[in-house]
This record gives C-alpha cells, structure tokens and sequence, in this order.
C-alpha cells in the first residue's frame, strides 16, 4: 500500500452485516449458527414442531426404542417411562432452558456491568463495597446458595430466573471495572472528558461499545455455564418442576433408565453438549469481529 | 513582577500534594508534585516548560489546564477562576482550555471516525445543525491536514496524522489556551518538525496562548517565547527563551542545558567552557 492510495481512497464505511458477510465466516461458525438457528426456532414454536404435547403420556407404549432403532415409527426418539415422546419433550425442554438461559445472562450481564461501571467511577468506598460483593461471590459455591434461597423460600419460575441471572455477575463487573479504569485513567474516557463531555455520555457512547466485544466473549462463556446452572439445579429437583420440563430435568429423568432406555437422557444431553460449544465457538469469532482494530485489515 | 491582567493565565504560588502512603496510626504522608509555582502567560504567548522526568512539570500542567484541582494556590484565567473539577460550569470551561497528550494513540475511542470525534467535540458545546457541524469539523481537519482522511478510524492512520487529528479535537473548540504535554516526544524527529510547524501556524491563525511542556529542550527553545525551568517540583527560573537559553543564571538550568548535544565539538568545548568554568 502506497501512501497515495491510502489518502485518495478513504475507507468506505460498511453495515455490520455485509462486513461479517464479507469476512466469509468459517465453516464451524456457519455450523454453530445453524445449530442455535435450529435452536431458537425450535424455542419458538415448539406447539407447531413438536408432535405430541410435552406430558402427554400413553402408559401402553412405555419405555419404546427410537423410532429408527426398531421403536415405534410415530415416536422418532422414543418414549420415556410414562409413555411421553421423548422428541416433544426435548423440544419443550429447549425453550423453558434457552428462555431461563436468556433472561439469566441479561440479568447477569446487566448487573455486572453497570456495577463495574459505578465502582470503577465512583473509587473510594463505593468501589470498596462492590469489589467486596464481588469476592463473596466467588468465595461462595454459589449452587448452595441457590439450593438454600429455593428450599427456603419455595420454587417460583420468577425466583429461579433472578437467581440464575445473579450467577456469574461477579466476573462481567470485574472486566468492566478494569477497563473503565484504564480508559479513565489515562485514555480515551478521561481524554474525552477534558473536552467537555458529560461523564454519562462517555460511558453511554464510547466506553461501553469498546467494552462490547469483551463483555460478548464473556457471555458466551457465562451463558453455557448458566445453562449448566439450571440443569443442575432441575436434576436436583430444585430447578423447573415437573410436569413441566428442562433439559436438566431431563437428563435427571433419564438417568434412573441410562442402562436399559439409554434415548430418554441422551437427546437432552446432546442438545446440551452442541448449544455451549456452538455458542462458545460463535463468542470466540465475534470477539474478532467486533475488534476495531481487526477491521478492513482482512480485505 | 507578575502583570495583574485579565489578559492571559496567572498562576500563583501553585502546590499540588499526592499522598504517598501512611504508616499503621501515623499521618498520610505527602508528595510535593508541585512546590510553589508562581507565573504568567500572556494572550498568544507561548510559555515552554522544560524539566527532568518527575520534575513536576506534567502536575503543573494538569493544574493549569483544571484537570486537577492544586492543593495550593491560585489560577486566574482570564480573570476567571476555575470552578470544581467535573460541574457542570467546569465542563463549559473545557472549551477555553484543552490540553493534547502525549500518546495520540490512546487518548481517542477506537472505534469512531477522527471526523466523528472532531465533530463530537464541537456539538458538545454547540448546538449545531449536523451538515454545519460536519462541515466545521471538516474545515479543522483540512486545516491540520488531514482533509481527506477524516473518514478513517485512528488504527489507520499514523502517529503523526493521529497527533493532527487530536490537534483537531482540541482546536475546533477555539480554545484560548492549549496545554501541549509531551506533546510531540513519542513522534519521530521529521514527523515532531511537522507538528511543531501546525502547532507555530496554528499559533499565529487562530492567536493561542500556548503551554509547551517537553523534556526535549531544542524543541521548546524553538517553540517558546519565555521558557521556565522545573526541579524536584519548584519553578526554578523563568525567562525569555533567548536569554534562558543564552545565559542561564540558576545552577541547574546551567547543568540541563548543558546536556543538549552540541552541533560541533569545538561548540561542545566553549558551551562546557562557559558552563563549568573547566574542562571536566
């Protein structure tokens, strides 16, 4: 690149969309993301997917093989011990756990974030208080701590969603403190500041878009670990009640038959095992676009 | 001996302190950044500040542009004080005062157009129609030289054009005084002579007062009408560049000048001669 064309072609700034479009996305992304398409679409309209409702049972056609296997062909994965398809099942199991999923990691991140934010603002004992929060967190197994609030204040679906969200808070507000300090310190957000701009708008419009890419990647590392939270908690049997259902619950169902009905806990299982690695895969490749530093060096 | 005006900044007896630990039941203990600061600059003057690394100059730097608030002592800025660091009124004071740093690199947000910063700058303290602002900031960055460019991010553009455009940020403010603190030290030689040139054109176009802190003694001499010399956090002398520069009276002033490479050796020869009275 010669310096001339570097200043009578000045970079056309593109949409997002036709830049990751562009960047021609690996095959293994490609895959992920069809998978969570499969997944969110299968989240949605799970009444229309889904051939049988999630408990409704037929005691007369327990425990049946996958349909493939020498089942049933009606049951294409099977019964479980009541007769209930195990394919519907998992269907509904993937939206109540995508939802609590969900809601847990907005909670989480927004929580986490905004508390990084005010500690790495405010210092002093403001910064004090908040960075003790933060170590509790991490002192404390925090599957106990769900256990007890459940047990002690009995199940609600509202209660189990803020308890899952409250998991993993404590890492987003340490990467948020720790970036805020170093762009306030010395870098951009103090040097913007010094021309006049309200501190909120610094935060609102150059801190936390620089902060994105970060705090993606550590969603996608929270959010199969939040599915892994509720799961345990469901197999525990404090987590989403039965007859509804959840992944975890299950896999907590199946594992009483894993010898002899091996189908009623491994579907769960799988669809565990491809939605963390895809949207782990998928975090790990959007930090890269998402970095500004990376951009338009790939053309 | 300082001009009681409302023309230009005064600064009197400045003293800035960091607390620098305190044993278990004793009191804090402090750190004289700055002891005792007392000077002047005119309107359209450029005061150059020249010291070793931790001298102070960059506290009493900060203190004059009010990024932080002196621990002693009184800044008059055209005749105004500077209210506290971070109200709102502090905030409006911002477009008087700017200050360019050292490393362009970090002090602007990655991921914005040097147009769109240049631009944020301006709305800040204007409010504007957005073609009247994009065509104010553009006017500042063909000004600096960066016509064209505008449209990158900063990780596209070199050390040098990124010191333009953060040049840009400051100016399109019209502010009264800038503070330019190691401003050109982390720059190449050739690439320092051209921002020292914007900034001497600068000077003149839109009449700034100027405040030159660097440890790099030729380029303040070339920059600066009145020179001051900081130690250990004390102004040590202060003067006309050329009479500074020719004959400096305070002791240390002598040794730091002394330090600048000659252009010949014979020149290096009389300098000492003068300097130290003897050959070492």
């Amino acid at each position: 690149m010669t310096t001339t064309d570097l200043s009578s072609a000045p970079l056309r700034r593109r949409g997002w969309l036709t830049r990751i479009w562009k960047s021609r996305p690996p095959l293994v992304i490609g895959l992920s993301l069809f998978w969570l398409a499969v997944v969110v679409l299968m989240a949605l309209f799970a009444e229309f997917l889904a051939p049988y409702g999630y408990a409704e049972q037929s005691l007369l056609k327990r425990l049946q093989p996958p349909g493939f296997l020498g089942g049933l062909p009606e049951y294409l994965l099977g019964t479980d011990n009541l007769g209930r398809d195990v394919l519907s099942r998992v269907i509904y199991a993937m939206r109540t756990s995508i939802l609590i999923a969900l809601m847990g990691t907005v909670i989480g991140a927004s929580v986490g974030t905004v508390l990084g934010i005010v500690a790495a603002h405010f210092r002093g004992w403001v910064d004090d208080v908040i960075m003790m929060l933060v170590d509790f967190q991490a002192a404390i197994p925090f599957l106990i701590v769900a256990l007890a609030v459940l047990a002690f204040f009995g199940n609600n679906f509202v209660l189990l969603v803020v308890l899952i969200g409250l998991f993993g808070w404590d890492g987003y507000a340490r990467i948020a403190r720790g970036l805020v300090l170093s762009t306030n310190g010395q870098g951009y957000a103090f040097a913007i500041r010094t021309l006049g701009v309200h501190p909120a708008k610094v935060y609102i419009r150059h801190v936390l878009p620089n902060m994105m890419g970060v705090i993606m990647v550590q969603i996608t590392l929270n959010f199969p670990e939040i599915i892994l939270l509720e799961t345990s908690l469901s197999f525990l049997g404090l987590g989403v009640q039965p007859p509804g259902t959840s992944l975890g619950l299950l896999l907590g169902e199946g594992r009483n038959y894993l010898a002899t009905a091996w189908w009623i806990g491994i579907p769960a299982g799988v669809v565990i095992f491809l939605t963390t690695l895809a949207i782990s895969l998928l975090g790990d490749w959007l930090r890269d676009m998402l970095d500004p530093n990376l951009k338009g060096k790939d053309a | 001996m300082i001009p009681a005006t409302t023309e230009g900044l005064v600064a009197t007896g400045l003293v800035q302190t960091y607390p620098v630990g305190r044993r278990l039941f004793g009191p804090v203990e402090h750190f004289r950044a700055v002891d005792g600061a007392s000077f002047h600059i005119a309107e359209g003057e450029t005061l150059g500040i020249v010291g070793e690394s931790g001298s102070g100059k960059s506290t009493l730097g900060r203190m004059v542009a009010g990024i932080e608030a002196p621990a002693g002592g009184s800044i008059s800025f055209w005749g105004e004080s500077y209210a506290p660091v971070g109200s709102p009124q502090w905030r409006r004071q911002r477009r008087q005062v700017q200050v360019v740093f050292q490393n362009p690199a970090a002090v602007v947000d990655p991921r914005w157009t040097i147009h769109a910063q240049v631009r944020e700058a301006l709305t800040t303290h204007e409010t504007l129609a957005r073609s009247e602002a994009d065509d104010r900031a553009q006017a500042m960055l063909t000004m600096v030289g960066l016509a064209t460019l505008g449209k990158r991010l900063p990780h596209q553009l070199s050390g040098g054009q990124l010191q333009r455009a953060v040049i840009a940020r400051a100016l399109v403010l019209r502010p009264r005084l800038v503070i330019c603190d190691e401003a050109v030290s982390a720059l190449d030689v050739s690439v320092q002579a051209q921002i020292i040139n914007l900034l001497l054109e600068l000077r003149e176009k839109l009449k700034l007062s100027l405040m030159f802190i660097s440890h790099d003694l030729s380029v303040v001499r070339h920059i600066s009408h009145r020179v001051g010399v900081m130690h250990a956090g004390k102004l040590l002398e202060i003067g006309d560049s050329r009479t500074l520069f020719e004959a400096p009276q305070h002791d240390y002033s002598r040794r730091l000048l002394a330090a600048i490479p000659a252009d010949t050796p014979r020149q290096r020869r009389e300098r000492d001669l003068r300097t130290f009275g003897a050959l070492p």
